[in-house]
């Protein structure tokens, strides 16, 4: 802990608590996860850009099928790469205390591929085709899908999802605040 | 704004201080990081089982074990060895006399310190009653919890697939093996969520013809279901009179006096060990689907545990209540001592299991090329669950036999979750099936509660009908165990008294239950208009989206 420590001068850590669902015992924890990434390129700067490859390599993106869309949502920069105020963002966002609505609104945006606000029939074709992984679902099957979410959650029938209609959505699911979740 | 500066480190703080001291905390995370949410419900359940246990564990050994032990002296072991051993896991010979049996509890008021007297039969009763008061608030507030959730969550859930498509990656998961296994689990749910949208439709397009076929296939399950069960319940009732019949065993051997006096609870953990799966298999011609075959095998499984237990109290009371009372031993501290053996039996179940079943499995399976297609054990939740409530049922109905069930539960449930964490983590595969939690976990909380309530039916009997041995216990001078609380009220000052006389009376109870009932039904029937209310809203938003397409078109 105590190279931890002089890392970041108190205002900082207040800042940052001020700032995050955590507290600054975690947030040195944070620290030292990314640290521990590339300890070279983080000792010689710490407020440098690691690049999404290496961002990857954390043990619970490494086998999530979303590691590339989460890497790019977090991103300031828009390319993947993650500086360690981006990767705090992101390890507050999925962290216990998070409310819902902050994991909702990020949730959108990690499965809207395209970024035009909208999760439209193509999305959802990519969400689902990347959650069975390997063995993909029959064409036939996956229009099923696609036609069954959209008549649940497409309240204005325009075949894609607005961030109102996800949030709707997300609001009748019990298990989404529980698997979206990373602990630290 | 400094203040609720302050306030908002206050609460940081207090978090800090609970994350290092939160139990288990990264048993959850290795786990979860192994299985995904589902396993870890199950270690969930045993935390807070255990949590509530050492509440109870605590109200019973203050008031309870601590005074009677430090108050009278009445302790003599002397016996060789191995009848040390034996009486200790049979709960006979030295341990009789101890603070472990109802039997041994004193009936007066014991002297304690200068003028303070503890009335132990009264403290007794109210013990007891502090613990089934205690477990069903915690029990009640936790459903509750549970309930609101749910009402959030669509009235169908397994056909929700919002919830079943955004939900469906753990993120927590870090495990590479596991997480291909849950792309395959995906792939599976989503392919039978569909299968289950047209088993709903061909249920809908069943003839006639087909539905009485089915239903007499279905009386006729469930009369077989029957006929099983009273075979169970006679078989308890054989082993438990053939047990209590011939008392004499000094002369055989130690193992064989260890059988007989284990016949019961072995007969009953074999019970309820094999008649599951058979109601698993036999639950597959009823044509269900998924989600009811699991329910109707739940509750038939929870019914089969309750009547045995049940079954057992009925036997031991008939078998030793004899016409001149003095003349037979104390009932109640047989009881306990059945009770007694069938949680050491429980959980010698559970170490036995693990031991002699799943380690070795594990290793065949890995080792050998035979065994392969034995293949990976998967985790149980629901089974291991039912494993917990069973446990549980045991500490309601038999604290009142042997106050010491509590504190070996506790002791019981710290071990199993090691033991259960180690064989989880080393000899599990990671279930193809994802379980839902959200579902499960209320559902499990209701079958508590359901199993709470009829625990307490017979305790509730014991208190206010049935007479107590006359040569033992804390209440052997009284007709029965609720006849003490009007007469240790009599040293009260008569305030007190008058006000407990007004809380028991008919005049007060009657109108409070009837008013908790309207109250039940006030807020069902609020829950349900709140249900419609949803509905047409959704409806209306439905034709507004239509309404703007309209427009749109025109413009």
């Amino acid at each position: 802990m105590g190279s931890g420590q002089s890392v970041f001068t108190d205002d900082e850590l207040e800042d940052y608590q001020e700032l995050t669902y955590f507290t600054k015992k975690e947030i040195l924890n944070v620290y030292k996860r990314f640290a521990a990434l590339d300890p070279e390129a983080i000792a010689a700067n710490k407020n440098t850009h690691l690049p999404q490859h290496i961002i990857e390599e954390i043990p619970e993106l490494k086998v999530n099928p979303f590691r590339d869309r989460i890497c790019q949502v977090f991103s300031s920069s828009n390319d993947g790469d993650l500086t360690f105020e981006d990767f705090l963002d992101m390890m507050s966002v999925f962290s216990e205390n998070a409310p819902k609505n902050v994991k909702v609104e990020y949730a959108f945006r990690i499965y809207d591929f395209d970024g035009d606000d909208l999760i439209s029939s193509d999305d959802l074709k990519q969400v689902i085709d990347r959650l069975t992984g390997d063995q993909k679902l029959p064409e036939e099957d996956m229009q099923q899908m696609i036609e069954n979410i959209f008549g649940e959650a497409d309240l204005d029938d325009d075949d894609s999802l607005s961030f109102a209609e996800f949030e709707h959505v997300i609001s009748k699911s019990p298990d989404f605040v529980n698997s979206f979740r990373i602990r630290l | 704004q400094k203040r609720a500066r302050w306030k908002k480190g206050m609460a940081l703080s207090w978090r800090e201080f609970r994350m290092n001291t939160t139990l288990w905390r990264s048993a959850f995370k290795r786990i979860e990081g192994h299985f995904g949410a589902g396993v870890v419900m199950y270690f969930k359940f045993l935390k807070w089982m255990f949590q509530l246990n050492i509440l109870l564990f605590l109200l019973v050994l203050l008031f309870l074990v601590l005074p009677e032990a430090l108050l009278t002296d009445n302790m003599n072991v002397s016996s060789s060895a191995v009848e040390l051993v034996v009486d200790f896991l049979q709960g006979t010979g030295w341990m009789e006399k101890t603070v472990m049996f109802y039997g041994d509890y004193s009936d007066q008021t014991l002297a304690a310190f200068a003028n303070w007297n503890y009335n132990m039969p009264l403290a007794n009763i109210v013990i007891i009653a502090a613990i089934f008061l205690v477990s069903l608030l915690v029990m009640v507030h936790n459903t509750a919890r549970g309930f609101r959730e749910q009402m959030f969550a669509q009235d169908d859930a397994s056909r929700n697939y919002g919830n079943k498509v955004f939900s469906a990656w753990d993120f927590s998961m870090e495990d590479p093996k596991n997480s291909l296994l849950r792309q395959k689990s995906n792939h599976w749910s989503f392919i039978s969520l569909l299968e289950q949208e047209r088993y709903l439709e061909k249920i809908k397009g069943r003839t006639t013809k087909e539905k009485c076929k089915l239903w007499s296939v279905r009386i006729l399950i469930n009369f077989i279901v029957l006929c099983f069960l009273g075979g169970g319940a006679y078989l308890i009732y054989f082993a438990t009179t053939k047990t209590t019949e011939s008392s004499d065993f000094s002369t055989y051997s130690f193992f064989l006096q260890l059988l007989i006096g284990y016949a019961v609870s072995l007969t009953i953990t074999v019970l309820n060990s094999t008649l599951p799966a058979l109601f698993k298999f036999l639950v597959k011609f009823e044509d269900y689907s998924a989600a009811w075959m699991l329910n109707m095998t739940l509750i038939r499984t929870v019914f089969l545990r309750l009547a045995s237990l049940t079954m057992l109290v009925i036997t031991l009371y008939t078998e030793i209540t004899c016409v001149p009372q003095d003349s037979c031993g104390c009932w109640e501290t047989k009881v306990g001592q059945e009770l007694y053996k069938l949680v050491i039996t429980d959980f010698l179940v559970v170490v036995g299991v693990t031991f002699l079943v799943e380690f070795p499995r594990k290793f065949l399976v890995t080792k050998c090329k035979i065994f392969k297609m034995v293949g990976q054990q998967q985790f149980d939740i629901t089974k291991n669950v039912l494993d917990l409530i069973y446990g549980e049922s045991l500490l309601w109905l038999g604290t009142f036999f042997c106050p010491m069930i509590p504190i070996i539960t506790v002791i019981k449930n710290f071990f199993v979750f090691y033991i259960k964490q180690a064989t989880v983590l080393v000899n599990y595969a990671p279930s193809q099936v994802a379980v839902v939690a959200s579902d499960a976990e209320s559902f499990f909380l209701i079958v508590l509660l359901a199993t709470f309530c009829v625990t307490a039916i017979p305790i509730l009997y014991i208190v206010f009908r049935m007479s107590p041995s006359k040569s033992c216990g804390p209440y052997r001078i009284y007709d029965t165990v609720y006849d003490i609380l009007p007469i240790a009220m009599e040293g009260f000052p008569p305030v007190i008294k008058e006000i407990c006389d007004w809380l028991f009376s008919a005049m007060i109870l009657i109108p409070l239950f009837i008013v908790l009932c309207l109250l039940i039904y006030y807020k069902g029937q609020m829950a349900t208009s709140y249900k419609e209310m949803i509905g047409k809203l959704r409806e209306q938003l439905l034709m507004e989206g239509h309404d703007k397409h309209f427009l749109m078109k025109q413009v």
